[in-house]
């Protein structure tokens, strides 16, 4: 042990930068690591932490069949009833908007907050606070949480179904505070049931056992009572469970998120694997003397190992702060969503699992990334390493134009893999489970192409060119030579370039597809009092009174509505139903057709994954819950419509009315009478002043809008896309100091024989903008056939088809920032060869 | 015969720890176009810092260095490194390759430094020294004895008026030291150039204009 921490450890000491490099490159590869784990524990910790303020004693939860009223009174009657359960304790509990008023504080702006119904059962969660049932049965007024009550004037308003609730009356409970951070309004629960249209039904029922009963008996228990009481899906979840919804949120974000960590890992062990290799290199005539000395092998290559754990560690720490970094714009992309699903804010929490799984990939990533070049290192001839002829592995490794080749036979494979994936729809099961490893195994492949032509090109290009300056000629020469080094610097370059561009070139794919929808289709003006992208579970709908205003208005002609709501309440048989007064059915077919009388008639359209997930066909028949039980629909077609994960049925307007009862709309399509432009529509519409918080768009405004929506869901990619930016930085930076310490020597005699220090600078810096340059143009040909591989699977992971529409302006623009990037990384590198000290340097073994 | 290369007075000190050192002690040196001089001395007697100071890779506490009336103490660092790269030629104990270039592009080197279209200087010069063949290869592929006569064709490859060289049979076998001093010889005969050698070899001396010898800084 002490010889291993005099021969390995100690270097650690004297060689700080080196060792802070190091640990900066496998810092920056875990971050990504960490940052999944990070989101996922912030995700179930939040979740956890809302779940638990509200369920307070109560372990378990009862939901419906669907999340809005789902649970009967039958169903909470039944669970009141079973053996063992102290109390049931029904809530409606759902999503809506403050107004502020004038005089409330901020700007004005609507709150999002989550809205209550409850009665005197909430004393079995909240103990005692004496209410009488039939007084509070008769109360209408509302509570308020404290945060909210301070940002509130009196004259602000609730949001329901309904219409607006005054608030002024509204008794402030500071107890509501621990939920949702006090922005929430609770209601007597009839009045809540009356307000939000549930009927007589609730959203979920607390359950608190009896003393002594043990929680997973009593959830048995309940689900065997409730089975046998009634056929509804009912289901048991333990109080901490997340709502089956936040798993679509997971689902949107981690497979994709995960894909780019285990690449940008992977980057990470390469220069991890370099920078070892450039250390061993170095210490080549200290090796040779232990060797000499009678060290063994093992010796060596554990010495090796320990320092290089030592290293990781240290990264993988690093990784916890990069990771948490990486997760910050990420989980704030997230809680967008969860509030408005659910009303639970995301802290981001990086626990002891992050600091593990941080400890592990850095320990491991860099151990494995060590043995190679660890074990290559005491292959070396002691004899002619003491002799100075022992030089061999100086000799540069050669550029491979066969691996090249192999590498670009394997990116044609991948993307013949997922082309099979897609085919007929992409419909089978083992389709989806083909097109990611298609997608990774291209993404891969593509890398090494990346990896392999760069050094390649940058020979044919000084060949190809006299160049003319002796530091250019260099930078050449040292980059074609050093193939691995400019090609590791190469991927992380253009891999940050072809992330941006592929999601600006899907941004623009998307936009392009609602802009071409829309224009075909809709006609008139969107009129709606939330913003759209707050729709899914939110409870402030359009007001009866507003929408009977609106088809007054002179220049009407008349109103499309649409309804969407969710059934379902496992995260793997969830479903979005929708259905609108005069459907479009102009979506992408993937397999059926589009028969309006069949559809009128009672038959649907599904999305791809629901189509694979049940094995469900045109012709076949899908069970859909309701609040009445299961129903039966025939299947009409299956469409490339990836809302809710593919999961999604459309079915006619008046079949939803029938199976769901009708509920305030959303948003409605105003349309004009003939000679009305929409234009002067929309001003009617604005005009009559029919409600303060209305929102009217225009087809254009409409595609802007959700333009916007698509591009906000890309920015977590784009947030990757900049921590990608900082690990090229740090890769570019890290592997020319190390390079520039390594060649030391190489520039002392550079310096003896007559370059000037501009020269050895001008050298470094062009080595890096070669890199850049020849990396991005390398990346912008590759990013081009990835982003043909992400279309082709789209339909099977995402759900929707995307034309080969791509952003060239963005292109240009990533290319010139991962350029800059690179510029600016190799400044310090050339700074310190600049420096080099002649006679030092030249005496530096 | 007019003087290449001159100290005046020179003197060089160096701290070694709380110790000083004094590499160099008012050194007068005059060397000439087309002469061969050794310098011989005992290890730390202050021989390379000499050389160094020549070819100005470092500079003195006090007294000139003069390259053909130019004080190389005075000029810029960006000067300096022109001059070497133009007018000397440094031939070093341990060769100083670059091992990710090939052997005409090392020899060539000074000459890409110097933006200089390439032509068959370098291969001319390889040829010249005796390792044709191994023009291509890569340094990590030759011997002492070639690696040295490659250092030596870099050395000469932009026609320097002064060469220094720094021990260099001291890494060699007898045989291919005693042919590395010829091809010295016979370089400084043909291109007419001054080469101010550090040496441990006796032979060297011997084949010399004429040698001197360092002892604690003073040379004599």
């Amino acid at each position: 042990m002490r010889v291993i921490r005099l021969l390995s450890l100690r270097r650690l000491r004297l060689q700080p930068l080196r060792a802070v490099l190091a640990a900066v490159v496998v810092g920056a590869g875990a971050s990504l690591v960490v940052s999944l784990v990070v989101l996922t524990t912030s995700l179930s910790q939040s979740v956890e932490e809302a779940g638990r303020s509200l369920a307070g004693p109560a372990p378990l939860r009862v939901i419906g069949p669907v999340p809005r009223g789902g649970v009967t009174p039958e169903a909470v009657s039944a669970i009141a009833d079973t053996e063992g359960v102290e109390s049931a304790v029904p809530l409606v509990q759902s999503i809506t908007l403050v107004d502020p008023g004038e005089r409330g504080t901020g700007d004005g702006e609507e709150i999002s907050v989550m809205i209550l119904g409850a009665d005197c059962r909430i004393e079995g969660l909240v103990g005692e606070i004496g209410c009488d049932q039939e007084a509070a049965a008769a109360l209408t007024v509302a509570a308020v949480g404290r945060g909210l009550a301070d940002r509130i004037g009196p004259d602000a308003e609730v949001r329901t179904n309904l219409g607006r609730v005054p608030l002024a009356d509204a008794v402030r409970v500071d107890d509501l505070n621990a939920l949702n951070d006090g922005a929430v309004v609770a209601f007597p629960l009839a009045e809540a049931q009356r307000l939000l249209g549930r009927g007589d039904g609730v959203d979920l029922v607390y359950v608190v056992p009896e003393d002594g009963v043990a929680v997973a008996e009593l959830q048995q228990r309940l689900e065997r009572r409730l089975e046998v009481e009634d056929d509804l899906d009912q289901r048991v979840l333990d109080a901490l469970d997340p709502p089956p919804l936040i798993g679509v949120v997971l689902a949107n974000f981690l497979p994709l998120l995960s894909i780019i960590s285990l690449l940008a890992l992977g980057v990470g062990a390469v220069l991890v694997r370099n920078s070892i290799t450039l250390s061993l290199e170095e210490r080549r005539r200290q090796t040779a003397i232990v060797g000499a000395l009678g060290g063994s092998s093992r010796l060596l290559v554990v010495g090796t190992i320990a320092e290089v754990a030592v290293l990781g560690a240290v990264g993988g720490l690093l990784g916890v702060l990069g990771g948490i970094a990486v997760a910050e714009p990420v989980s704030a992309s997230m809680e967008d969503f969860t509030q408005k699903l659910a009303g639970i804010p995301i802290d981001v929490h990086a626990g002891p699992t992050a600091f593990v799984v941080a400890l592990v990939v850095g320990i491991g990533v860099s151990v494995l990334a060590a043995v190679g070049p660890a074990r290559r290192a005491v292959r070396i001839d002691v004899a002619a390493e003491l002799a100075s002829r022992g030089r061999r592995d100086e000799i540069a490794q050669g550029t491979s134009l066969r691996r090249l080749l192999l590498a670009v036979v394997l990116v044609f494979a991948g993307l013949g893999l997922c082309y099979v994936a897609q085919t007929d729809g992409g419909l089978e099961p083992w389709q989806a489970t083909l097109a990611p490893g298609a997608f990774l195994s291209t993404t891969i492949a593509m890398v090494y192409v990346l990896a392999t032509a760069v050094p390649i090109l940058l020979r044919l290009v000084e060949r190809r060119f006299r160049w003319r300056r002796g530091s250019t000629r260099l930078a050449f020469a040292n980059l074609g030579r050093e193939p691995r080094r400019t090609g590791v610097m190469a991927v992380a370059l253009g891999f940050a370039t072809a992330v941006g561009f592929i999601t600006a070139s899907f941004n623009a794919s998307v936009t392009e597809v609602v802009t071409e929808q829309l224009s075909r289709n809709m006609t008139g003006v969107e009129v709606s009092s939330i913003e759209p992208d707050f729709s899914l579970n939110s409870e402030a709908r359009l007001d009866p009174d507003v929408l009977r205003e609106l088809g007054e208005l002179p220049g009407v002609d008349r109103m499309e509505r649409g309804a969407y709501l969710v059934a379902g309440n496992r995260p793997g048989n969830l479903v979005g139903v929708s259905a609108y007064t005069d459907p479009w059915l102009a979506g992408d077919i993937a397999a059926g057709r589009h028969d309006r009388a069949r559809f009128e008639a009672g038959e649907v359209i599904i999305g791809p994954g629901l189509a694979r997930s049940e094995g469900l066909r045109p012709g076949d028949l899908l069970t859909l819950d309701t609040p009445q039980g299961p129903v039966e629909l025939p299947v009409l077609a299956v469409d490339y419509n990836g809302d809710f994960g593919g999961r999604n049925i459309q079915i006619s307007w008046e079949l939803m009315g029938e199976l769901f009862g009708r509920s305030a709309p959303l948003t409605v399509i105003v349309e004009p009478e003939r000679g009305t432009d929409d234009e002067v529509l929309a001003r009617t519409v604005l005009d009559a002043d029919l409600d303060p918080a209305l929102q009217v768009r225009t087809v254009d405004e409409v595609i802007d809008r959700i333009s916007g929506e698509v591009a906000e869901q890309l920015a977590s990619f784009e947030a990757i896309q900049r921590g990608l930016l900082i690990m090229s930085f740090v890769a570019v930076l890290s592997t020319l100091l190390l390079v520039g310490i390594q060649r030391r020597r190489e520039f002392g005699m550079l310096a003896a024989v007559g370059m000037t220090p501009n020269e050895l600078r001008r050298m470094v810096i062009t080595e890096a903008a070669l890199v850049a340059v020849v990396g991005t143009a390398v990346a912008a040909l590759g990013s081009l056939v990835q982003y043909g591989a992400l279309l082709l699977i789209t339909p099977v992971v995402i759900g929707y088809r995307n034309p080969f529409i791509i952003d060239p302006l963005a292109l240009v623009q990533y290319a010139v920032v991962a350029i800059g990037v690179a510029l600016l990384a190799a400044l310090y590198p050339g700074h310190r060869a600049a420096r080099v000290e002649v006679l030092d340097a030249l005496r530096y073994e | 015969m007019a003087a290449l290369l001159r100290f005046e007075g020179v003197s060089k000190r160096y701290s070694a720890g709380a110790r000083e050192v004094v590499a160099l002690d008012g050194v007068d040196l005059t060397i000439d176009a087309g002469e061969l001089v050794a310098l011989v001395g005992r290890s730390g007697s202050g021989k390379s810092t000499l050389l160094h100071l020549a070819g100005g890779l470092d500079t003195a506490d006090s007294g000139r260095v003069l390259l053909d009336k130019r004080d190389v103490g005075s000029l810029s660092i960006a000067e300096r490194s022109k001059l070497r790269r133009r007018e000397i030629g440094f031939v070093f104990q341990f060769f100083h390759l670059i091992p990710t270039l090939t052997v005409v592009e090392n020899v060539e080197l000074p000459l890409l430094l110097d933006g200089a279209k390439r032509g068959d200087r370098g291969r001319e010069l390889i040829e010249r020294v005796g390792i044709g063949p191994r023009a291509d290869h890569l340094p990590g592929e030759l011997s002492g004895g070639e690696l040295q006569r490659a250092a030596i064709a870099r050395a000469l490859v932009a026609r320097p008026r002064l060469l220094l060289a720094d021990e260099p049979t001291g890494n060699l076998d007898s045989a291919n030291g005693e042919e590395v001093l010829q091809l010295l010889r016979d370089e400084v005969r043909t291109e007419g150039t001054a080469l101010l050698m550090v040496t441990h070899d006796a032979d060297a001396t011997v084949r010399a204009d004429r040698s001197h010898t360092l002892t604690d800084g003073h040379i004599s």
